[in-house]
């Protein structure tokens, strides 16, 4: 009799421990990588020379010049959009303007140029050009003019 | 510079722009450049370096291409070192 009911209550008792089994927790979540931002459009180098290539590159980058060469400026761009634009402002030491450009980009990544050439000699002195993408500034090159 | 420094005249300065699609990996490529009619080494120096004397560097690298440095020909492609 005792064995019967023992047997009984360690039944009910395994029956009630199954049922009160606390259910395994669900897996979290996967991680979810967000995705990457969009690569910001950037001005990633400028280069000064005399001379260009087809290719739009300065041939010999440089930063002293004479006073009767042409100054270019190769200005390399990435994750430009459609339509950006490059601004290229030329000053001399005083603060003058020399010049001033916008130049569509023409593809991404591109090469841009910009040059300045001077009938007359150019002062000799420091110069800057500063480059602004979309309007705002993305770079600049100082350079010297030299007798 | 003081008030009565005459400032200098940009008035003559012209300026221009162009653009074009950069080739993946050019970025550091060797630059080139096509001899035109009338080119000399010195010239191209003189145009490039703003230093004709630095032709001797377009000539060694371009030994492979120019046995003389007198005599290069229009539609060459020469290699330009850096300066």
């Amino acid at each position: 009799m005792n064995r019967t009911r023992m047997f009984w209550v360690l039944a009910l008792v395994s029956v009630l421990g199954l049922a009160c089994k606390k259910e395994a927790p669900p897996p979290p979540p996967a991680e979810v990588t967000p995705p990457p931002p969009p690569a910001q459009p950037a001005v990633t180098k400028i280069e000064l020379g005399s001379s260009v290539g087809a290719d739009k590159r300065v041939l010999a980058p440089r930063t002293s010049f004479g006073v009767r060469d042409s100054i270019i400026a190769s200005v390399y761009t990435e994750n430009t959009a459609p339509g950006a634009m490059l601004t290229a402002k030329w000053t001399f030491q005083t603060g003058q303007t020399v010049d001033s450009s916008s130049q569509a980009i023409a593809a991404s990544p591109g090469v841009t140029e910009f040059h300045i050439v001077k009938k007359s000699a150019w002062p000799a002195g420091r110069y800057k050009v500063e480059i602004s993408l979309n309007g705002t500034p993305a770079g600049s090159q100082e350079f010297d003019v030299a007798k | 510079m003081t008030p009565d420094e005459k400032l200098p005249d940009f008035s003559d300065v012209e300026g221009g722009s162009s653009s074009a699609a950069a080739v993946p990996g050019a970025q550091n490529a060797p630059r080139t450049y096509e001899v035109k009619k009338g080119d000399s080494l010195s010239k191209i120096a003189k145009h490039v370096y703003g230093d004709a004397g630095k032709w001797k560097q377009i000539f060694a690298a371009n030994t492979d291409k120019l046995k003389d440095p007198d005599k290069i020909y229009p539609g060459q492609v020469l290699t330009i070192p850096d300066a």
